[in-house]
């Protein structure tokens, strides 16, 4: 018999208005304790999507296997020196390297001159020789030149540059001229004459930038 | 995953699917991605090979005496390019090297030259390494190959 006076009265079993503490909610009411889960036991594992992963793997294996590179160990990069940029610059071959960073001029990791101690009034040579960095590369082509005459057989033409005529010569952007200049012509007088600024490749043109792995990705995705 | 699974009946045909080993495939791939990142070289070194006035070159060739020979002189107030008797000043656009001039200018004698390939850049003694690298960066884009460094002194 349904009260007219109640207007939230049912005439299913459903009442309108339940006690307060006999309600479970939802969560609670699936739990095991309350004998939810009607599937039967849920299994520990759970479903791994393989098959884009490895996918995704491959294409990363791929792109980091095009961006390989060995140039950059040539170089010794640290903090304090920040190379210029250039567009149209050739691939580093290994060659002795002159570091020229804060206030030191470095070859093949040892300090071979500050530049403080060169610009003071009684350092100044009037001919710009650096003589610690003189000695260190007439060293340096001497135990190269003796190198090549005992493998003579090694010498191939296309090989790149002359390790015995040619240096890079790496450099901070604030770099002046007037240490560089100094620099060069010390670089000349033991015998090395052509001369490799070490510059960051500028725009991009072996395809290791962020934009060549999205479109690597959106070609993984229309395959 | 990695192919269906043989489903064999009672003895009479055996299933042609094979199940791939994804796992050491997987495997390998992670090894490969971890050693490739570890050895990663995101920045890309590359050369400028200028000369020097008076360098012991081993092979020189001696420019045709019909070709002028450009020279480009840096200082604080902008660039000069020098050929023959015509100097041609690029001024600085406010405090800062005009190097938009310089291309076009330089894109205009190789132009007008296309047998010019040797530059001389003489820097005063303030200009920093990076102008420098620049403006040799602008020859080479004009395809003046042989940039040859000389202080304005010697």
């Amino acid at each position: 018999m349904i009260d007219p006076t109640i207007p939230y009265a049912r005439t299913s079993n459903h009442q309108g208005i339940q006690v307060p503490g006999h309600r479970m909610g939802p969560r609670l009411r699936r739990s095991k304790v309350y004998g939810g889960g009607s599937m039967g036991k849920k299994s520990g594992y759970a479903d791994l999507m393989l098959t884009p992963m490895v996918d995704m793997f491959t294409l990363l294996v791929v792109y980091l296997i095009q961006s390989f590179s060995s140039t950059g160990e040539i170089l010794h990069m640290s903090k304090e020196l920040v190379m210029p940029t250039a567009k149209h610059g050739k691939e580093m071959a290994l060659l002795p390297v002159v570091t020229i960073a804060g206030d030191s001029i470095i070859m093949e990791g040892t300090t071979v001159a500050d530049i403080s101690d060169l610009m003071s009034g009684n350092n100044r040579d009037p001919d710009w020789r650096i003589p610690g960095l003189e000695d260190k590369l007439r060293d340096l082509r001497e135990r190269y030149i003796a190198i090549r005459n005992n493998a003579p057989a090694a010498e191939n033409p296309n090989a790149g540059p002359d390790p015995t005529t040619s240096v890079n010569i790496q450099g901070d952007k604030a770099l002046p001229f007037r240490i560089l200049k100094r620099v060069m012509h010390t670089c000349q007088l033991a015998g090395y004459g052509n001369i490799h600024f070490a510059v960051v490749q500028g725009g991009d043109p072996k395809g290791t930038s962020g934009e060549d792995l999205g479109k690597l990705l959106h070609a993984g995705d229309e395959g | 995953m990695g192919g269906a699974a043989p489903v064999e009946g009672k003895g009479k045909k055996k299933s042609l699917d094979a199940v791939i080993n994804l796992v050491p495939f997987i495997d390998l791939l992670s090894s490969l991605i971890a050693f490739l990142l570890m050895t990663a070289v995101w920045t890309q070194i590359a050369t400028l090979q200028v000369g020097q006035q008076g360098s012991n070159n081993p092979n020189p060739t001696p420019p045709p005496e019909e070709i002028p020979k450009l020279s480009i002189a840096v200082s604080d107030r902008g660039f000069v390019l020098a050929s023959g008797a015509d100097q041609v000043p690029v001024e600085k656009a406010g405090n800062d090297y005009d190097f938009d001039a310089l291309n076009k200018k330089l894109g205009e004698i190789k132009g007008n030259v296309p047998e010019m390939n040797d530059v001389t850049v003489m820097p005063e003694d303030g200009i920093v390494y990076d102008v420098l690298v620049r403006v040799i960066d602008a020859c080479l884009g004009a395809r003046m190959l042989n940039v040859t460094l000389q202080p304005p002194s010697t």
